[in-house]
C-alpha cells in the first residue's frame, strides 16, 4: 500500500477511527501492531512473517543482554543479533550483487564462471528496520538504554507502519517512551499531521513524479539527448529524489502525528547547505546519525588524526552508498561523497587560517556560491547514482560538460520551470520562516481550503505513469 | 491555557474546513465532468484513434469502412496507408483503419465496437484480432481501468465480471477523486484554454492518420534479445496452457453475434509471429488453440486468417510485434489475400439498419 493510494487512505481511516474510539492504551498498541502487520503483509505475507520472527529474536536477545553481566556472553548475544540482522540484509539485498561481481572479476582475470542468479524478493524496508534493530541491540549492549520488557511495545517500535518501509530510522530511546505514554486527542496535533501529510502528498505526486518525466527517458537513453536536456534531466532527478523521499517522510510524520506519535524530521532543506558536511547533516538525517553513531564513532571518528578520519569518512560513505543499492554506481556515489567530505575538511582547515578568505566565504555572495557549488556537485554525483552502470553515468557527465547536440527535453519545459519555481519558492519560504508565519496568520477556513486545494492539485498533476517511492527499493 | 484553547479551536476549524473544502472540490470536479463525459474523453488512447478515424471519414465520406480491432500487434503491424486503395478518394473503395490499442483483448474489442456503433461509426467489415497465446487469459472485467469506463460501459462489462458489485464499487470509488480520475481530460481542457501548456503526457511516437503507429522502433541485438526474453516471459503460460478462458470465449462469440446482428462482415485474424516465437508453443496448446479458432470460424460463419507465417523473423521487433518493414510485408499481403476477397463478400450482403442506442446495450448477446 502506497501512502498516496486509495487503498491506504481507506486502511488509515479505519485504523484512525478505531484507534481514537478505543480508550485503552494497551488495546491501541495492539491495534497499531495488527495494522502494521496488515500493512506489511499487503506486499508479502511471508516476508511479514520473517520480519516478525527476527523482531522477536532481537527482543529476546536484548532481554538476555540486559540481565547478563558476563562479557563474552554479552558479546556473543550481540554477535548473534548482528549476524542475523546483517545476514538477512546481505542475503536478500547483496547476494546477487556479490555473485555477479565475483563472476565478472573471474572473467576479467581470464577464467570461466557461471554463478547462479538467486530469484529473491527484496523485503520492503529491510534496510530501514534492520538498522533500527541493530541500533536497539547495540544501545542495550552499551547499557545506554534498558531493554524493553513488553514484547508488543518493542514490536511496535520496529513495525510501526508509518516509518516501516522508508524510515525515518527511529531510535528506541525516542520511540519507546511514546508507546508507554497515554495519548490524548488533540486537534492541534491532528492539524499538524494533516499539514505534513498534505505537504508530503504534494511533493510526491505533483513534483517528484512530474520531474521523473524529464529524468527517466534521458537516463534510459542518454546518448540520444543534447547537453541542455542532460542538464535538465540531472536537475529534474535531484528535485525528484528530494521531493520523493522528503515527501514520503512528511507523509510518514503526518500519519504518525495523527496517531499521537512524533517522529524526528529527516530533512532540513539540504539543498541550501553551504558545504557537503552540512549537506549530510540535513539530508536523510536519521541515516547520517545512525552511520555516525554506529560506524564512524566506533571506528575512531575524528579522534585519530587527519588520515584516519578521512579513511573513516570513506568507509562510512561507501557503506552509505552501498546501503542505497547493490550496484557499483551506488558505491561510486558513496566514494565520491566520502572524497568530497575529506576535501572539505582539508579546505576548511586551510581557509580557516586565512581570515580574508574566510570572511569572503561567510559573506552573502560567498554563501550563495558555496550553496550553488554544493548543489551542482551533488547533482553530478546523483547522475552517477541514477545511471544503470558506471559507464553510462560517466558518459552522461561527459555529455553534460562537453557540449553536445541531440534531442531536446522529452516534455514541454513549462511544467519543469513552473515546478522548479514552486520548489525554489518553497525553500525560500521555509528557510525564512515566512511560510509558517503566513499559514499561522491565515484564518482557519482559508488555511483549511488551502490544504484542500493543495491535495486536489496534487491529484490533478499526477502523471499517468504512476511511480512508487524511490526509497522503497532501498 | 488561553493559547492552548486558541490552538485547539484553530486546529479543529482548519481540519474541518480542509475536509469540507476537499469534499467540495471533488463535487466541483464531478460537476465539471459528470457521468456525461463520453468514452473518447476519458479513455485517451481510444479517443485519439476515434478522432483520427472521424477526421479521415470526414475527408472521405461514402467509403465503406474496414476496421482492424486488436492489440499492439495490430497497432504496429497494419499500415493502411500502404494499400493503394486507402488513398483513393473514389467512393466505394474501402477505407481501412487501424484501431489497434495496446493491451486490447476480446472483451475490450467488444467494448470498442459497441462504443463505435453507438457513436454512429458503422464498419462494413471488421477484422477481430485473436492472440492464441492469450486465449487462456481470464480477462476479468474488474481488471479493466475503471477510470476509462463510462456508465454505459459498465452495463456491458457487468455481464463478464465475476463480481459485478466489485466492478461498480471500483468505478464509484474512482469517481470520489475526479481530479485524479479525469486529470488527463482536465489538463487537455486547460491546455486548450492556454493554461498549463505541455503538462498532459503525450505518447512518444506519432500515429498516422489511418491509425498506424511505430511503437517499437528498430533496436540493436542486445535490446532485441532482452525484448524477446520479455515476450517469452509474458506469454509463457499461454504458450503451454490448453484451453480458452470462458470470458474470452464469450466475449468473442458476443462480438461476432453483434456483427451479425448489425449486418457487419467479420473475420478472425491471427497476426504474424516469428518462427522463434512459434517454437515456444507446446504442441498440445497450439493444436487446441488452432482447433478452437477453426471451430469458432465454422460455427459463426466467419473467415479465419492465420497470418502467423507471413513475415520473416528479421522483420519482427521482439518476436511478435512487427517492425515498420514487417508491417509493410504483412499489410501488402493482407490487402491481396484477405481484404479484397472479404470486401467482395461484404459487398454482397445488405449492411442492415443502423442500431439504436437501446439495442446496443441489450444484454442478450
Amino acid at each position: 500500500m502506497l501512502f498516496c493510494s486509495a487503498q491506504f487512505v481507506l486502511f488509515f481511516l479505519v485504523v484512525f477511527a478505531l484507534y481514537w474510539a478505543l480508550p485503552w492504551p494497551r488495546v491501541r498498541v495492539w491495534l497499531l501492531l495488527v495494522a502494521s502487520f496488515v500493512f506489511y503483509a499487503s506486499w508479502s505475507k511471508w516476508l511479514a512473517l520473517i520480519l516478525g520472527v527476527t523482531t522477536v529474536l532481537d527482543y529476546l536477545i536484548a532481554r538476555r543482554l540486559e540481565v547478563s553481566s558476563v562479557p563474552w556472553r554479552r558479546k556473543a548475544l550481540l554477535a548473534v543479533s548482528l549476524t542475523v540482522n546483517l545476514g538477512l540484509l546481505c542475503f536478500f539485498k547483496y547476494a546477487n550483487f556479490f555473485l555477479r561481481s565475483l563472476e565478472e572479476a573471474v572473467r576479467a582475470a581470464g577464467g570461466q564462471a557461471s554463478l547462479p542468479v538467486l530469484e529473491l524478493l527484496l523485503p520492503l524496508g529491510i534496510s530501514f528496520y534492520t538498522f533500527e534493530a541493530i541500533s536497539y541491540t547495540v544501545d542495550v549492549y552499551r547499557r545506554r538504554i534498558r531493554a524493553e520488557r513488553n514484547l508488543a511495545n518493542f514490536m511496535l517500535f520496529i513495525l510501526f507502519f508509518p516509518h516501516l518501509i522508508a524510515g525515518p530510522i527511529v531510535r528506541a530511546r525516542d520511540f519507546l517512551p511514546q508507546v508507554a505514554r497515554r495519548k490524548r486527542w488533540s486537534w492541534g496535533r491532528l492539524h499538524l499531521g494533516l499539514r505534513y501529510f498534505v505537504l508530503g502528498m504534494f511533493k510526491k505526486l505533483a513534483v517528484a513524479d512530474r520531474m521523473a518525466l524529464f529524468a527517466d527517458p534521458v537516463f534510459s537513453d542518454p546518448g540520444r539527448y543534447g547537453t541542455g536536456a542532460l542538464w535538465v534531466a540531472a536537475l529534474a532527478y535531484a528535485v525528484q529524489v528530494y521531493c520523493d523521499f522528503s515527501g514520503y517522510t512528511d507523509m510518514a510524520l503526518g500519519v504518525a502525528h495523527m496517531l499521537g506519535y512524533k517522529l524526528a524530521p529527516n530533512f532540513r532543506l539540504p539543498y541550501l547547505a553551504p558545504n557537503v558536511a552540512e549537506f549530510w547533516r540535513r539530508w536523510h538525517i536519521s541515516l547520517s546519525n545512525w552511520l555516525r553513531d554506529y560506524v564512524f564513532i566506533p571506528l575512531g571518528g575524528s579522534r585519530r588524526g587527519r588520515w584516519r578520519t578521512c579513511l573513516n569518512l570513506m568507509v562510512v560513505m561507501v557503506l552509505g552508498g552501498l546501503w542505497h543499492g547493490a550496484r557499483w554506481p551506488c558505491v561510486a556515489f558513496g566514494a565520491w561523497q566520502g572524497a568530497w567530505l575529506c576535501l572539505h575538511r582539508g579546505f576548511r582547515g586551510w581557509s580557516g587560517r586565512r581570515p580574508r578568505l574566510d570572511a569572503l566565504l561567510r559573506s552573502p555572495l560567498g554563501t550563495v556560491l558555496q550553496v550553488a557549488l554544493t548543489f551542482v556537485t551533488f547533482c553530478c554525483a546523483l547522475v552517477v547514482f541514477r545511471a544503470p552502470t558506471l559507464a553510462d553515468g560517466g558518459a552522461m557527465l561527459a555529455g553534460m560538460f562537453a557540449g553536445r547536440a541531440g534531442s531536446g527535453t522529452p516534455m514541454h519545459m513549462e511544467s519543469f520551470l513552473v515546478l522548479l519555481a514552486v520548489v525554489i519558492a518553497g525553500h525560500a519560504l521555509a528557510a525564512s520562516g515566512l511560510g509558517d508565519r503566513l499559514l499561522a496568520r491565515l484564518p482557519a477556513p482559508l488555511r483549511g481550503f488551502a490544504y484542500a486545494t493543495a491535495m486536489s492539485l496534487a491529484l490533478l498533476l499526477v502523471p499517468e505513469t504512476n511511480k512508487a517511492f524511490i526509497y522503497f527499493q532501498f | 491555557m488561553k493559547r492552548d484553547r486558541r490552538l485547539t479551536l484553530s486546529g479543529r476549524a482548519t481540519v474541518v474546513w480542509c475536509l469540507l473544502g476537499f469534499a467540495g472540490l471533488q463535487l466541483l470536479g464531478l460537476a465539471l465532468t459528470g457521468d456525461c463525459l463520453p468514452a473518447d474523453r476519458i479513455d485517451r488512447p481510444y479517443g485519439e484513434k476515434l478522432a483520427l478515424l472521424e477526421a479521415r471519414r470526414a475527408r472521405d465520406p461514402g467509403r465503406p469502412l474496414v476496421l482492424m480491432l486488436g492489440s499492439s500487434r495490430i497497432y504496429n503491424g497494419v499500415r493502411p496507408g500502404l494499400l493503394s486503395a486507402s488513398d483513393s478518394a473514389t467512393p466505394g473503395t474501402p477505407l481501412l483503419f487501424n484501431f489497434g490499442l495496446t493491451g486490447q483483448g476480446a472483451l475490450q474489442e467488444l467494448l470498442c465496437l459497441r462504443r463505435l456503433l453507438a457513436r454512429g461509426v458503422r464498419p462494413r467489415l471488421v477484422f477481430v484480432e485473436v492472440v492464441p497465446s492469450l486465449l487462456h487469459h481470464k480477462t476479468a472485467a474488474e481488471n479493466l481501468p475503471v477510470e476509462c469506463l463510462t456508465w454505459d460501459d459498465l452495463a456491458v462489462l457487468s455481464r463478464y465480471a465475476a463480481s459485478p458489485a466489485a466492478l461498480y464499487w471500483n468505478w464509484h470509488l474512482s469517481r470520489t477523486a475526479p481530479w485524479f480520475t479525469f486529470r488527463s481530460s482536465f489538463l487537455s481542457r486547460a491546455e486548450r484554454c492556454g493554461v498549463l501548456r505541455g503538462w498532459e503526457q503525450r505518447r512518444a511516437g506519432g500515429v498516422d492518420d489511418l491509425g498506424w503507429g511505430e511503437m517499437l522502433p528498430p533496436c540493436d541485438r542486445a535490446e532485441y534479445e532482452r525484448d524477446l526474453a520479455r515476450a517469452r516471459a509474458d506469454h509463457s503460460r499461454g504458450l503451454q496452457v490448453v484451453g480458452v478462458a470462458p470470458t474470452t470465449d464469450r466475449a468473442l462469440r458476443d462480438l461476432l453475434a453483434l456483427c451479425r446482428r448489425e449486418g457487419i462482415e467479420a473475420a478472425l485474424l491471427v497476426m504474424p509471429e516469428a518462427k522463434v516465437f512459434q517454437s515456444w508453443y507446446a504442441p498440445a496448446a497450439r493444436a487446441a488453440g488452432d482447433a478452437y479458432l477453426r471451430g469458432l470460424s465454422e460455427e459463426k460463419g466467419v473467415a479465419l486468417i492465420d497470418a502467423r507465417d507471413w513475415v520473416p523473423d528479421d522483420e519482427f521487433r521482439d518476436g511478435h510485434h512487427l517492425l515498420a518493414t514487417g508491417a509493410r510485408t504483412f499489410t501488402e499481403r493482407f490487402g491481396r489475400e484477405a481484404l479484397s476477397p472479404l470486401m467482395a463478400r461484404a459487398g454482397r450482403h445488405d449492411p442492415g439498419t443502423p442500431a439504436t442506442r437501446r439495442r446496443l446495450w441489450r444484454t442478450d448477446g
